[in-house]
């Protein structure tokens, strides 16, 4: 679905993940590297179900996990965002 | 059909809870055959709709079973019908036998009545035919065979059962195409209640050392593939299906399944991304 409103910059987004994670394992935001793979972070599925619902609902557009496989760090998958402003 | 009397193979009550909430929801957010299981398409650039993804896919298990004019087919979990109906219309077989344990996916199938096709509101536990099968396809039964209550062993065991009484309905060298959910880079210990309880009762998930395990006895692997993105990618367009009919979907089964719904396909995609779950796909061939 293409975005009602101009996306943020993939600076900004990549912020918000970077916090959500953090929340979610319990860290302080600076130690959550957006260079690593998500998968690596140690989110739990119910946890990446909610960062999409998240970045959803905040960003207005629909993103599937799949953007997750292809762009699998915090500073790749903000860029693509922000780049691509709509996600299959 | 009671619970106690069917405690393995797939339970009555199990499947009911799940498939038996209204044919006319599933027709909402399913493609047009009510295939509910995961399509194929070869690689992401493959531009298939979910309808021609899922014709794609049965077409592709008839032919890893063997399927041709005249054949004798069996499928161990039908659902609505979509594989039976392909075969009937490609002529890719001359009798189809169906099971399911679903009364409204029976009565469904039946209400269509296909011609060469019959449907049998049976476990394959108390399967009897006729006569042998010349092939067999069995797509997203296998997560219904055990519960997560069972042991590995007692688990290896019913598969084992399974693949037993397939090579005893097929000839030498007959084809058997699986399609299945299983695990993958997870401990089932730490399985979500909501998954086990509330959408998939009496339910689990094989890994693959499992299943090959359990048919070495009977049957050699031909090929194998493990698609899981093509199941994000299925479970998406569903998701987004379910999404645009929800004001439809809520009038049939109020907002909270919708929301159950919605959530259960969701943490599946996401599961099938991060390779907690994959989707096999076993051609197996009975040995001569």
């Amino acid at each position: 679905l293409k975005p009602t409103t101009p996306l943020p910059s993939s600076q900004v987004i990549a912020a918000r993940i970077q916090k959500y994670v953090a929340e979610a394992l319990g860290v302080p935001p600076e130690l959550v590297d957006p260079d690593r793979d998500v998968g690596a972070l140690g989110l739990t599925s119910v946890s990446l179900v909610g960062l999409l619902g998240e970045l959803e609902e905040w960003l207005d557009i629909e993103i599937s996990p799949a953007v997750l496989y292809d762009h699998p760090t915090i500073n790749k998958v903000a860029f693509h965002i922000a780049e691509a402003g709509t996600e299959r | 059909m009671t619970e106690q009397a069917n405690h393995w193979g797939g339970s009555v009550d199990g499947i009911r809870h799940h498939y038996d909430i209204g044919n006319a929801f599933y027709e909402l957010w399913l493609d047009p055959t009510l295939t509910y299981s995961c399509a194929l398409w070869d690689g992401p650039d493959d531009a298939r709709t979910l309808d021609e993804a899922q014709v794609h896919k049965l077409a592709y298990h008839a032919r890893c079973a063997g399927a041709r004019p005249g054949a004798r087919m069996l499928e161990v979990g039908c659902g609505w019908g979509s594989m039976l109906n392909h075969l009937r219309k490609n002529d890719l077989a001359g009798e189809c036998v169906g099971l399911t344990l679903s009364r409204e996916q029976a009565s469904y199938v039946r209400g269509k009545r296909w011609p060469g096709v019959e449907v049998r509101e049976e476990s394959w536990t108390d399967h009897q035919p006729g006569a042998p099968y010349d092939g067999i396809v069995s797509i997203c039964a296998l997560e219904h065979f055990a519960s997560h209550r069972h042991t590995t062993a007692e688990k290896i065991g019913i598969y084992r059962e399974f693949f037993q009484r397939c090579a005893s309905w097929l000839p030498p060298r007959g084809k058997l195409s699986l399609q299945t959910i299983s695990y993958l880079d997870f401990d089932p210990t730490r399985a979500s209640t909501f998954m086990q309880n509330d959408i998939f009762p009496e339910s689990e998930l094989s890994f693959l050392h499992e299943i090959t395990l359990a048919c070495k006895d009977w049957f050699e692997v031909v090929s194998l593939r493990n698609d899981r993105l093509d199941y994000v990618r299925t479970c998406e367009l569903w998701r987004g299906n379910l999404k645009r009919k929800r004001k439809e979907a809520e009038a049939l089964v109020g907002a909270a399944v919708v929301d159950r719904y919605l959530d259960y396909i969701r943490l599946s995609s996401v599961g099938f991304m991060m390779g907690k779950g994959c989707l096999l796909r076993i051609e197996f061939r009975r040995f001569g």
